[in-house]
């Protein structure tokens, strides 16, 4: 029994090596008693604010220990920067404070994200010892807070938006913990309004709800986690002893599994929201599905390309300043929000590559007539030819994201043009038989049309209770089989 | 319409609940078997509460290996070694016997080995000790030997894939190397598919077909019966080459002043040697059925290239070993083997490079691959080291043999993961195995809990995400305590060295005394002191 109680104890203790995520058995405890609660506080707005904000702070502990007072922080400095950009005048006036909110927030992006990266880089050029400071600690999902809170004081000095009467309404929408450390970036003009609504969740939302957690978990914590550890991991870590065939299976596989792993995380935030009646947007749309680069932006982190494209591109000049200025504008913008990702010379790498795509595709559309943004508008062949390129290409980028430096990015390629060897195919099929049978799941889903999304979540909406309870013990149990099942070995080896 | 609408969240909740209390239950069922497929415990509380699972233990697994396949002869394989012995040392009396060694000296000093310094400063966390078995205290001999010698010390591992591309033994060169002198990577095959994996040198061959004793029922005739402990026989073609350039990748391998190439010529042929990419060489070799070697010496040999030139159908490259004064570490891993694939190499050939290098230490890796999780009784496994180390002995008569425990290695299951339960049994066996036959032992897995286990190994990215395979930054620690233990022994024999000279300086004393005393009565003979300063002039 006190085994029991020291074992509580320590999980509910902050612990920077195990965050609070949403496929944990803690979270599980927790959200069932957080949503009983909720329940009993659903009219009366204050109690159930205050309450949605505490139990957020403490998710936020959970991962980051004491650093949600710089939650706290941001929050308030940008609710009072909001709520007096409304109350000034003078233009000027209104550039001074939109243009503090902007450095601030910035300034501790910067501080938080970039500095270890910034020394090390400065050590490098300047040799060992040029920058000495303590390693910095990393907020968790200070990219995503920081990058919704400056949506809020923009949109205030543009004048879309009315700031709030209320920093506890402010704090709730920074912190609401199922979008807190990854997202989607949710826009303050579409959230601030849903904050004092009586909460109102409809069958629909329910089934949808379920269909996202499910499918979430699935994607996260059955495909993208298995094949990880699995086979991803182990070929970017050793790209040499491994085939061109399994370097290239890599790729492939790296692709799945940041996609499932990112946007099962997103689809399991927004079904949380929706079971609490809030509504985010979709951030991920079958990205692959793509025909063209520009068609991949639009289906990949949603929320993020749409705010890039709302504060950075169209702060920029966007494309009213000629064409030179939009491609170069295209290019600044997507090397931004490569170095967003994290701070590493292969993101910016990252970020370049799909800079210059876009901005050639844009050149492309110009010049070539009848040239289609989306793939929908284009014929079959086209289509078809359009997403394998556009896959591919996208898979260059992934490769550059991923591999630990430029040499070992460069020794895949070298082993999938120069060592193949499709003799092996066959012993790597049966060796990792378990990961390629979830990669080509994952991507037979992910071709699945709308409509089959629909009938499934149809499926779930009209399921009696009993029945929705089944379907998710049957994930959770899925779940934790593929987690605790035994690790494929190095089949090459063999030992 | 209201009441319909709070239901829904109200629904959310008893959904939310329901699962959890349904999972509590389904935390209950024990681990089951289905169909052949393992069902794990899906313990939704395995944070709070961990069920102990109730294992039987399973016999030795069967089979865990092919016997029959690695039969040994270990009295035939005697007699083949005494062969090579016995023809060696009537080789002066022979009427006209082929050449071993070609020789081409560009050097104009022979290399010597620096002065090894104990430093008894430790690179490991907590010293894990080699356990001597032998009688005779052959550590401890090669200890006197590591820090007397003025002459290469010799150091051969043979493992599996755990140290393949050098890892771990690049680091056991590098500290051995630095303390007690030698540069050099060492043993690096002539061709093989893992050679771009190798940091610790950079290799470029050209028309070589490669062999590997694993698939030696695939091998063809002859070159199946001429496998040396390395594991590959490379076929050349007329023409074929390979080329080795030293790196940086550790200390002491930029450059190094020896280089050997080990390969059999039975008919003859025309070889090159070029060395840094300026000087070549030709030999013409006469053709022999024995191991031969083709020496460069030179004072800063950067790279090398062997290239046939003639008579490559029955030629057979083993590859170079690249060293200097001092010790020469040579990594002999064979991917999947468990030791035994050692019963399928040629005596004979293993007999014949040991007479040209010598052998001073063998060290044992291997284990990793028997091991399964459930089993714990390793007998026959334990035989079989007991043979390959017999076999070792065999083959390289001068050398102690180190048996390296099984490292540490974790396996995933319901609590997270943990360290494989077979562990310890099959230490035991490896122990008992190295006890039995007289020869050390040395627990990695120790060393390697003495570092956090493998489980830290992981998270530092010191080793593969299969909680098996060390990487160069795990093979880094692992090496640095294996030196440790090494420096402690010779640190011991530092001390024996020191107590012999100072037990012996009475004796040396009179001798200088009784060397005064004659003096007068040697006129013209010249003394020790005026001899002297001509040797060291010299």
């Amino acid at each position: 029994m006190e085994e029991l109680l020291t074992n509580i104890e320590a999980l509910l203790q902050y612990n920077p090596l195990s965050p609070l995520i949403f496929s944990s058995g803690l979270f599980l405890y927790l959200f069932v008693g957080f949503l009983g609660l909720y329940w009993v506080l659903r009219n009366t707005t204050h109690a159930r604010i205050l309450y949605v904000v505490a139990f957020s702070l403490y998710f936020y502990f959970k991962s980051s220990g004491w650093y949600f007072v710089l939650l706290i922080l941001v929050a308030t400095y940008d609710y009072l920067i909001g709520y007096s950009l409304y109350f000034t005048r003078s233009p000027r006036g209104r550039k001074w404070l939109v243009g503090a909110s902007v450095v601030i927030n910035l300034a501790l992006l910067g501080y938080f994200k970039y500095t270890n990266f910034l020394g090390d880089l400065a050590n490098q050029l300047f040799g060992a010892g040029f920058l000495e400071f303590q390693n910095i600690f990393l907020p968790v999902g200070i990219s995503f807070f920081i990058f919704q809170s400056m949506s809020y004081t923009i949109d205030i000095y543009r004048g879309q938006l009315h700031p709030l009467d209320s920093w506890l309404d402010y704090l709730f929408y920074l912190s609401f913990f199922p979008q807190l450390v990854a997202g989607p970036i949710v826009r303050a003009s579409h959230f601030i309004p849903q904050i004092r609504r009586r909460p109102l969740v409809t069958r629909e939302m329910l089934g949808s709800a379920l269909f996202l957690i499910l499918t979430g978990l699935f994607k996260k914590a059955v495909i993208s986690d298995y094949i990880a550890l699995n086979f991803v991991d182990r070929i970017f870590d050793e790209p040499l002893l491994y085939s061109g065939f399994e370097c290239l299976m890599g790729i492939y596989g790296y692709a799945l599994q940041i996609y499932c792993d990112f946007s099962g995380y997103s689809d399991m935030a927004i079904g949380l929201a929706l079971l609490m009646g809030f509504h985010f947007p979709k951030n991920f749309d079958a990205p692959y599905r793509s025909a063209t680069i520009t068609e991949f932006w639009r289906r990949w982190h949603i929320s993020l390309s749409s705010w890039l494209r709302d504060y950075l591109y169209i702060s920029l000049g966007g494309n009213r300043k000629g064409k030179g200025r939009t491609y170069l504008n295209l290019l600044l913008t997507m090397l931004l929000g490569g170095l967003w990702h994290g701070a590493a010379v292969r993101f910016i790498l990252w970020g370049a590559l799909h800079g210059v795509a876009l901005a050639l595709h844009k050149m492309w559309l110009a010049v070539v007539p009848g040239a289609k943004v989306l793939g929908k508008d284009m014929n079959p062949v086209m289509r078809l030819m359009g997403i394998l390129f556009t896959f591919h290409l996208v898979c260059l980028g992934w490769l550059v994201f991923r591999a630990d430096s430029m040499q070992s990015a460069g020794l895949m390629l070298h082993q999938i043009f120069a060592a193949f060897d499709t003799k092996l195919i066959p012993q790597i099929l049966s060796g990792y038989s378990g990961a390629f049978l979830l990669i080509a799941i994952g991507y037979l889903l992910h071709a699945v049309p709308d409509r089959g999304d629909r009938w499934l979540r149809g499926v779930i909406t009209r399921a009696p209770m009993g029945w929705q309870v089944a379907m998710a013990v049957a994930m959770i149990w899925l779940v934790m089989q593929v987690k605790s099942s035994d690790i494929q070995p190095f089949i090459y080896f063999q030992f | 319409m209201k009441r319909q609408q709070e239901d829904y969240i109200l629904r959310g909740w008893k959904i939310a609940l329901w699962v959890l209390l349904v999972m509590v239950g389904v935390s209950l069922v024990p681990p089951v078997t289905l169909g052949g497929v393992e069902l794990r415990r899906a313990n939704i509380f395995a944070d709070l509460y961990r069920f102990e699972e109730r294992t039987t233990p399973q016999e030795e697994a069967t089979p865990l290996f092919d016997e029959a396949e690695f039969e040994v002869d270990l009295e035939a394989v005697s007699q083949q070694v005494e062969a090579v012995q016995q023809q060696l040392a009537q080789a002066d009396t022979l009427p006209h016997e082929a050449p071993t060694e070609y020789r081409w000296a560009l050097n104009e000093q022979q290399p010597t080995r620096t002065e090894p310094t104990i430093n008894p400063a430790r690179y490991s966390s907590r010293l894990t000790p080699i356990e001597d078995f032998s009688q005779e205290g052959l550590i401890a001999a090669f200890c006197d030997t590591l820090i007397e010698a003025s002459r290469p010390i010799r150091i051969a591992v043979l493992g599996d894939s755990f140290i393949e591309g050098d890892i771990l033994t690049a680091d056991l060169r590098e500290r051995l190397q630095t303390a007690f002198g030698g540069r050099g990577t060492g043993f690096t095959p002539m061709a093989s598919p893992l050679t771009g994996f190798r940091r610790s040198i950079k290799t470029q061959s050209k028309g070589w077909t490669s062999y590997n004793i694993m698939q030696h029922k695939s091998v063809p005739a002859p070159y199946n019966e001429q496998f040396f402990v390395s594991g590959w026989v490379c076929r050349p073609t007329d023409g074929a080459s390979t080329r080795w350039e030293e790196t940086t990748f550790r200390k002491q391998l930029d450059s190094c002043s020896v280089a050997r190439v080990l390969f059999r010529s039975p008919a003859s042929s025309r070889i090159q040697l070029i060395v840094n990419d300026s000087l070549n060489h030709e030999f013409r070799i006469e053709g022999a059925d024995k191991v031969r070697q083709a020496v460069v010496e030179a004072d800063h040999i950067r790279s090398l290239e062997f290239k046939v030139l003639e008579g490559a159908s029955s030629m057979v490259g083993y590859g170079a070993i690249f060293e200097d004064g001092g010790v020469v570490v040579d990594n002999y891993s064979v991917r999947s083997n468990n030791g035994q694939a050692i019963f399928r190499t040629n005596p004979t050939i293993n007999a014949e490079i040991n007479a040209m290098l010598g052998y001073d230490l063998v060290i044992l890796q291997y284990g990793l691959n028997i091991m399964q999780a459930g089993v714990h009784k390793y007998t026959s496994y334990g035989q079989q080291i007991e043979k390959v180390i017999t076999y070792c002995r065999q083959c390289f008569p001068s050398a102690a043999i180190l048996v390296m425990g099984v490292s540490d290695r974790a396996i995933k299951n319901e609590n997270g993961v943990e360290t494989m339960d077979a562990i310890p049994y099959m230490i035991d066996c490896q122990r008992t195995a190295a006890r039995n036959q007289g020869a050390a032992f040395w627990s990695t897995f120790d060393a390697m809990q003495a570092e956090g286990g493998i489980r830290e190994f992981v998270t530092k990215g010191w080793a593969g995400k299969d909680f098996t395979h060390i990487n160069y930054g795990g093979g880094r620690r692992v090496a640095w305590a294996l030196f440790d233990a090494i420096n402690d022994e010779a640190a011991k024999a530092a001390e024996r060295r020191k107590r012999r000279l100072e037990a012996a300086k009475p004796v040396i004393d009179s001798m200088e005394q009784l060397e005064q005393l004659l003096k007068p009565l040697e006129s013209g003979a010249p003394t020790f002191e005026e001899a002297a300063p001509t040797v060291i002039e010299r």
